[in-house]
């Protein structure tokens, strides 16, 4: 590293670069334009607020920092030496969400090779209607490409790919199971504290690997550097709090949420003195510190955990005699360094540890020789080096390595008895490098990188080449390509096609099959028909050999099952997103259109998750000043419509002739004739939802409080169809998992 | 606010072609003739149960009365005949049901595909051990000639009020002797003299006693044009005293 930093040093350099920061919060303001005024120089910030312009003659100049929402910072600088840093802070101006995306977006329009990449801001996350309670995972569900499986889904099927296949990332932690808490129905992401989440929904660059279909990287906030603010918040489920301020030299951020209800039980159970309890809570919290000890040094440490716990304990009599547990959730740190070396280096060294465990026993107060622990965990140990070097305007080259050492640890215990233990521990040491080019400066942009891993199962290692190439072929077009080969040496052993998992059991390719690749190949067009409406139309291609995939008989339960077999696939499609501003209105439509196919033994079929056609419309407004309650408050809705998921449809019975010993005599019982497991789609499903929230000011506090309203039109998305088989002919019953529309509220205090 | 409408344009025209792409496969189901006949051997007693499978949205019937059905061997053949007493069809022209000897079954029935099934008789076996009042315990093995083309042997013991208590064994193609323990489950009976019955089955047996471990399968077992079972077996018995410490 040494080497590389005084190679890069001998370099005549005059340059300027910097940090562009939020004033109100120290936040990092990504994609922000600075240039020096009345000349040809200039460049934006990247995803880290990092700015660098370079090869300046020197002079005097006016140097400029602009992004729509924030005033506009002019600063006289006199370029003698060889590199001036200035890191600036903006202050917020009358803010516009969608101004300030679309500043950000034309930015990464017109600089970035960026294929396939959705960001969110938390703006954009608090103003989707939430069921119950707001969830990133939902929101992610809005975008082209990504389907869900039903109404109450928390996982991302992103453009045919299971969920297993998403790479989670959250400030450089791997999180195995993102979406756990109340069996599934929310993730691990309290949404207050995300600062962004971005999305490569295919064709992702080198840097990231070890997935086959997409990444998710999540990016929690970095903690109010000004002053001392908070939140607080109450929901039909959940209540939160978050704490951010400043420290020496930094910032630090404190974020909780738990489940209430269970409290509430206990405490009008002890005033009523009855025996009441609710079984179940779940909470999650988030830490995360800020230290600068110079301009050039900034260390960052993140922790998060969380858990669902279960606890059930049985009586005949006044004392209790067994007692049932099962807890299971995330946890991790990490501590990141990030180091400007030079102005045209800087590095990141990451240092991670993840975790997942499931915990389940069983008690007899009894009999002791009855009780029993089962657990399974995860652990996930990280360091990572990412080096970016600015060889100049139009040129940029990241390398980075990364080394990874997994265990997973199953063990069941009876009477303290070690009846099963087994780990399974794994190495992957990664390295990449990535080149950013502009070929033709402002016209055509070139992208290519190759990912090397090393995988110690096996011995194995693996080449993944990665290019990606825009070309603006108008001012407001681009065409888009990228070509990408994916692998993924840690696979899931439970179904992915189950409508309800609350996780997944993970286990480390073993050296007797090859590791599941896929190829990417996506070709687009980005288009801007304003400032304010950006149109993208990507068609894709997806290719997956060596997939292990379970058996068919495991779809119907997240079973684990050891019994994986070889299977191969494809998915196709084209994905259709057109957002729009106007003044106070935003929205966006997508629409995605695709084919997943899967490959068992030579049988294709279409997986549970293949959905053809997938809409949604998302429209939010502010109320208008002639509705006197509620003015200046805000509406938005979404509006679903998808073609139905296929499944087996039972097509026919008869009648089955044995012999019953215990009855001594012959007997008959009706057997089902099931059709192919793709055959039949579920029915058309769609569904209206509502958000209301409204600002107030509390004794000298801003808040606001909002309404959700799930499934507004009442429409019962059919999730499964059964037969009852007490009536002739058999009656079929359909059942939905929203069969009313569904309320749900909450307020917001900000201090 | 007139650019502001694409959008709402682009959903209506989506929300059109998805409606237009989005008819629902209707349930096509023919149904079939539903077959029932297990042949004993060596016997010239046999009857062919004829069914149907039904639609889901189909109330069910009796079993059918009015099918053509035919059993042959390479010799001679039988036409059988419907009996409403039990609903089945009886023969008309008895066939001698030997050992192993090949046996077809026709069923014809207008509106329905022809069903057409095969099994052949397994061959002759004998019980080496236990013979015949010997005493048995469940330490004891079960000793049989092989069976040719049996894949399967499946027994009872049966006690004086005719409960019955099974077991089965899959032969290995190794095997020159059919060896089955005693089931240790015997454990749970009582001592006393029971009958042990002991059938060699074809594969086709083989296939039916099967069915049912695995959901959504449709026992064809012999039979093509059709579902349901035309299979062969051949018994032998034994008295025995069964002895529990």
């Amino acid at each position: 590293m040494m080497v590389i930093v005084l190679l890069l040093s001998a370099y005549d350099l005059r340059s300027i670069n910097g940090f562009v920061t939020d004033a109100a919060n120290g936040e990092p303001l990504v994609y922000a334009n600075v240039y020096l005024e009345n000349t040809r120089y200039g460049s934006a910030t990247n995803e880290k607020g990092y700015y660098v312009i370079q090869n300046i003659p020197a002079a005097t100049y006016t140097l400029v920092f602009s992004y729509i929402g924030y005033k506009t910072v002019s600063l006289e600088i006199d370029i003698e030496a060889r590199s001036i840093t200035k890191n600036v802070e903006m202050d917020p101006a009358v803010i516009q969400i969608e101004g300030t995306q679309i500043s950000a977006e034309r930015a990464r329009f017109e600089q970035d090779v960026d294929i396939s990449h959705i960001t969110f801001t938390p703006r954009e996350i608090q103003s989707v209607p939430g069921l119950v309670e707001k969830d990133l995972i939902k929101i992610l569900q809005l975008m082209p490409g990504i389907v869900t499986m039903h109404d109450l889904s928390n996982k991302l099927y992103v453009r045919g790919g299971s969920p297993d296949e998403n790479l989670v990332l959250l400030d450089g932690i791997t999180v195995y199971n993102p979406s756990t808490h109340l069996f599934g129905l929310f993730s691990t992401f309290n949404p207050d504290a995300v600062n962004d989440a971005e999305l490569y929904a295919g064709g992702f660059p080198a840097e990231y690997g070890d997935r086959l279909s997409s990444v998710l990287n999540i990016t929690t906030k970095e903690g109010n550097s000004k002053k001392l603010s908070g939140q607080a918040s109450i929901g039909l489920v959940t209540s939160k709090i978050m704490l951010e301020g400043p420290i020496p030299n930094g910032s630090f951020l404190l974020n909780g949420r738990r489940t209430y209800l269970d409290v509430l039980v206990w405490a009008y159970s002890k005033i009523k003195k009855e025996t009441l309890s609710l079984p179940y809570y779940f909470y999650d919290g988030i830490a995360k510190i800020n230290f600068n000890p110079s301009p050039e040094n900034r260390f960052t440490l993140t922790g998060f955990g969380g858990s669902d716990v279960m606890s059930f304990e049985e009586s005949l009599t006044d004392e209790s005699e067994e007692k049932i547990g099962l807890e299971w959730g995330n946890r991790g740190a990490s501590l990141r360094w990030r180091r400007v070396f030079n102005p045209k280096f800087y590095s990141e060294i990451l240092g991670a540890w993840s975790n997942f465990l499931t915990y389940f026993k069983y008690e007899d107060f009894t009999d002791s020789t009855n009780n029993m622990h089962i657990y399974e965990e995860i652990i996930d140990y990280t360091i990572k080096c990412d080096c970016n070097y600015f060889v100049n305007d139009i040129h940029t080259i990241d390398i980075g390595v990364d080394g990874k050492i997994l265990k997973i640890g199953y063990n069941l215990d009876v009477q303290k008895l070690r009846l099963l233990d087994k780990e399974h521990e794994t190495q992957l040491i990664t390295g990449y490098v990535q080149d950013k080019w502009s070929l033709v400066p402002s016209i055509l942009f070139v992208q290519t990188g190759l990912r090397i891993s090393y995988y110690s199962i096996g011995n194995r290692w693996n080449y993944d080449p990665r290019i990606g190439l825009k070309y603006h072929f108008q001012p407001n077009s681009a065409l888009n390509l990228a070509l990408s080969k994916h692998r993924q040496f840690i696979i899931t052993i439970n179904s992915q096609e189950s409508y309800f998992s609350i996780f997944d059991f993970w286990r480390p390719v073993d050296s007797m099959h090859d590791i599941p690749t896929s190829y990417h190949a996506i070709a687009g067009i980005e288009h801007w028909f304003d400032e304010n409406t950006i149109l993208t139309f990507e068609p894709y291609f997806k290719y997956y050999h060596d997939l292990l995939l379970p058996e068919e008989d495991d779809i119907a339960f997240s079973s684990p099952s050891e019994s994986l077999r070889i299977g191969s696939g494809y998915s196709m499609g084209v994905d259709f997103f057109l957002k729009k501003s106007y003044r106070d209105i935003f929205g966006w439509v997508s629409y995605s259109l695709g084919y997943t196919r899967r490959e068992q033994g030579g049988n294709y079929y279409s997986p549970r998750y293949d959905r053809r056609h997938n809409t949604n419309f998302v429209l939010g407004f502010t109320i208008p000043h002639m509705i006197p309650l509620l003015k200046n408050g805000k509406i938005s809705m979404r509006w679903h419509f998808a073609t139905g998921l296929p499944y087996a449809e039972d097509l026919g019975r008869y009648r089955y002739r044995y012999y019953n010993s215990v009855e001594q005599r012959w007997e008959n019982k009706w057997v089902i004739i099931r059709g192919p497991r793709d055959a039949h789609r579920l029915p058309i499903s769609h569904r209206l939802d509502l958000h209301l929230e409204k600002n107030f000011h509390l004794l000298g506090m801003k808040g606001s409080w909002y309404i959700d309203i799930v499934n507004v039109y009442d429409q019962e998305n059919i999730l499964f169809h059964t037969w009852d088989y007490d009536e002739d002919p058999p009656r079929k019953e359909s059942y939905a998992l929203l069969p009313i529309p569904i309320p749900s509220f909450g307020i917001n205090i900000r201090f | 606010m007139q650019k502001f409408y694409r959008p709402l344009y682009s959903t209506a025209i989506i929300s059109i072609l998805i409606a237009v792409c989005c008819n629902s496969v209707s349930d096509i189901y023919e149904p079939e003739l539903n077959i029932y006949c297990l042949l004993w051997c060596p016997t010239s007693h046999y009857t062919v149960l004829v069914d149907r499978t039904y639609e889901m949205r189909e109330s069910s019937g009796d079993y059918i009365s009015d099918a053509l059905v035919i059993l042959s061997d390479p010799y001679s053949v039988d036409t059988l005949q419907y009996m409403p007493a039990d609903s089945a069809y009886h023969p008309r022209y008895p066939l001698n049901i030997v050992p192993e000897a090949i046996y077809e079954l026709t069923v014809i029935k207008e509106g329905f595909n022809t069903v057409t099934a095969e099994t052949k008789t397994p061959g002759n076996f004998n019980i080496l051990y236990p013979q015949p009042f010997d005493t048995l315990t469940v330490s004891d093995t079960i000793i049989l000639t092989k069976s040719s083309g049996a894949h399967y042997y499946w027994g009872y013991f049966i006690d004086v009020n005719y409960n019955l208590i099974p077991f089965w064994y899959v032969p290995d193609t190794l095997d020159s002797l059919i060896r089955i323990p005693v089931p240790f489950y015997l454990h749970f009976a009582h001592s006393g003299w029971y009958d042990i019955e002991i059938q060699a089955c074809d594969n086709n047996y083989y296939l039916y006693s099967q069915f049912g471990t695995e959901q959504d399968s449709v026992l064809q077992a012999g039979v093509t044009g059709g579902v349901g079972v035309f299979a062969s077996r051949l018994a032998r018995e034994v008295h025995v005293y069964l002895l529990l410490n």
